[in-house]
């Protein structure tokens, strides 16, 4: 279910009337104050017009979106709106730009909303099989990984493939899925994408208390979380490594060498925390593998 | 002659009944109906405080075992599925399809709709709140004129279902 269903109308007709090209391609959903809603696709962007749209969102507009999409219940999201977005059902993001709410140097929500960026969400099976071919290439064996790349290059997309062709393998896998991107999560605790016969899900949890949680209680052969980057979440990475449990994990940078100026990530790499970092880029297609560093050296 | 008047004394005295039940029903069924609310408010409160429990399910488990208000707020919530109906016009809607409740009753429960589900959990704590204060005294009310005007109106109506039969035999 793509994210326009979550759309009142007239905004979801207009986009289930799209040319079927545009459709299929269809990546992000802008709606900013003052301006026409934005399509963007792969290679691809124009301004939504239709007979039944407005020619401009107005506030009122954007606020009536926004209470829809959170089912009339914004006091259940707010922990999400804090971090900037929510999540909805299918693994959809939708960023939120407005005023932030500040309580003694703490984000408490975003009131004024200006602009909402729907990113569909697609399950892509497959580009994980090359990655896992490549792999085997360089003698690495599949344990832990770390995958880079700038935003909207497939980090997650090939995480979840990752994650889907280990757990179908028989590899006990818990998903720490803070965003409910990896899983999806599709509400009444069914996941919205196919992770893997042998995976559970925590949605919603924070990286470090999920991880803790998953090594206590879930018995992992493998932690598979997404953006590491918050205060603590390599040290959870490293509790879990210590534990004897491998970690797949993406984190945002534009290349390798740009993961290795980081003190923290290059100390972690030479440590032995990862096997492999692969740097992932969106040309020609979102997923392709522009670099990759094992600790045999890279390719 | 004297079996017609006698027939006809009681059919008067049976609809001067029926009609002061009628006419105390609006004050006891507004009582009924404001409790119930009450109630309702009561169970909300946690679901979204402490469950955070989507608006549309909180509400259909608040209102369980509630029979004036069930139907009305299963309407609405299957309304609240459809994404093009505007929120606050089907919260409208539905205390329309509650006969229970009195206009000023409404005018407290329509206020509530703007806020709820608008902010987070301690703003919404804060309007459940001051809806539960407003009802307890729209409700206290409510018991008084029962109390009164509830229990004036119908004795008036039977009085006056006695006077007829009195004139008629």
């Amino acid at each position: 279910m793509g994210p326009w269903q979550y759309l009142p109308n007239p905004w979801r007709q207009a986009i289930e009337d799209l040319p079927r090209n545009r459709f299929t391609t269809l990546e992000e959903i802008r709606f900013r104050v003052g301006r026409p809603v934005h399509l963007y696709g792969t290679g691809w962007d124009l301004p939504l017009t239709h007979a039944t749209t407005p020619a401009m969102v107005s506030a009122g507009e954007l606020e009536r979106v926004l209470a829809i999409l959170v089912d009339h219940s914004l006091y259940s999201r707010v922990e999400e709106m804090r971090q900037g977005y929510i999540t909805l059902p299918g693994g959809h993001r939708v960023g939120i730009a407005g005023r932030a709410v500040l309580d003694q140097g703490r984000i408490e929500t975003v009131r004024q909303v200006t602009g909402l960026n729907m990113r569909v969400g697609r399950p892509v099976l497959g580009p994980a099989e090359r990655l896992l071919d490549q792999l085997r290439e360089a003698h690495v064996s599949l344990g832990s990984l770390l995958l880079v790349s700038p935003p909207r290059a497939g980090k997650t997309t090939l995480l979840r493939d990752l994650v889907r062709i280990l757990s179908d393998q028989g590899r006990r896998i818990v998903v720490v899925d803070e965003r409910s991107e990896i899983a999806g999560f599709g509400g009444a605790g069914v996941s919205g994408y196919d992770v893997g016969y042998h995976t559970d899900v925590l949605d919603g949890w924070p990286k470090v208390e999920g991880i803790e949680v998953a090594l206590r209680t879930l018995g992992p052969d493998l932690i598979a979380v997404d953006e590491l980057g918050g205060p603590g979440d390599l040290d959870a990475v490293w509790r879990a490594r210590y534990s004897g449990v491998d970690v797949m994990a993406t984190a945002h940078a534009r290349s390798l060498a740009e993961v290795q100026q980081r003190p923290a990530y290059r100390r972690f790499i030479q440590t032995g925390g990862f096997e492999a970092v692969v740097a992932l880029t969106a040309e020609p297609a979102p997923g392709t593998v522009a670099e990759l560093w094992t600790a045999r050296g890279r390719s | 002659m004297m079996v017609f008047r006698v027939v006809a004394s009681g059919l008067v005295l049976f609809a001067a009944w029926s009609l002061a039940r009628r006419a105390g029903h609006p004050y006891r069924e507004r009582v009924r109906t404001l409790e119930q609310w009450q109630r309702l408010l009561r169970h909300l409160l946690p679901l979204i405080q402490w469950k955070r429990v989507p608006l549309a399910d909180a509400l259909e488990d608040s209102v369980r075992g509630q029979d004036l208000l069930y139907q009305p707020m299963r309407r609405f919530v299957q309304t609240l599925s459809n994404r093009d109906i505007e929120f606050q016009a089907a919260w409208d809607a539905m205390l329309l399809d509650m006969p229970g409740l009195w206009e000023e009753d409404r005018g407290v429960l329509r206020d509530f709709g703007r806020a709820l589900g608008k902010s987070d959990v301690a703003f919404q704590h804060d309007q459940v709140d001051a809806a539960a204060a407003e009802l307890q005294r729209l409700s206290d009310e409510a018991r008084r004129q029962r109390a009164q005007d509830g229990r004036l109106v119908p004795a008036m109506v039977s009085a006056l279902g006695v006077l007829v039969v009195i004139l008629m035999l």
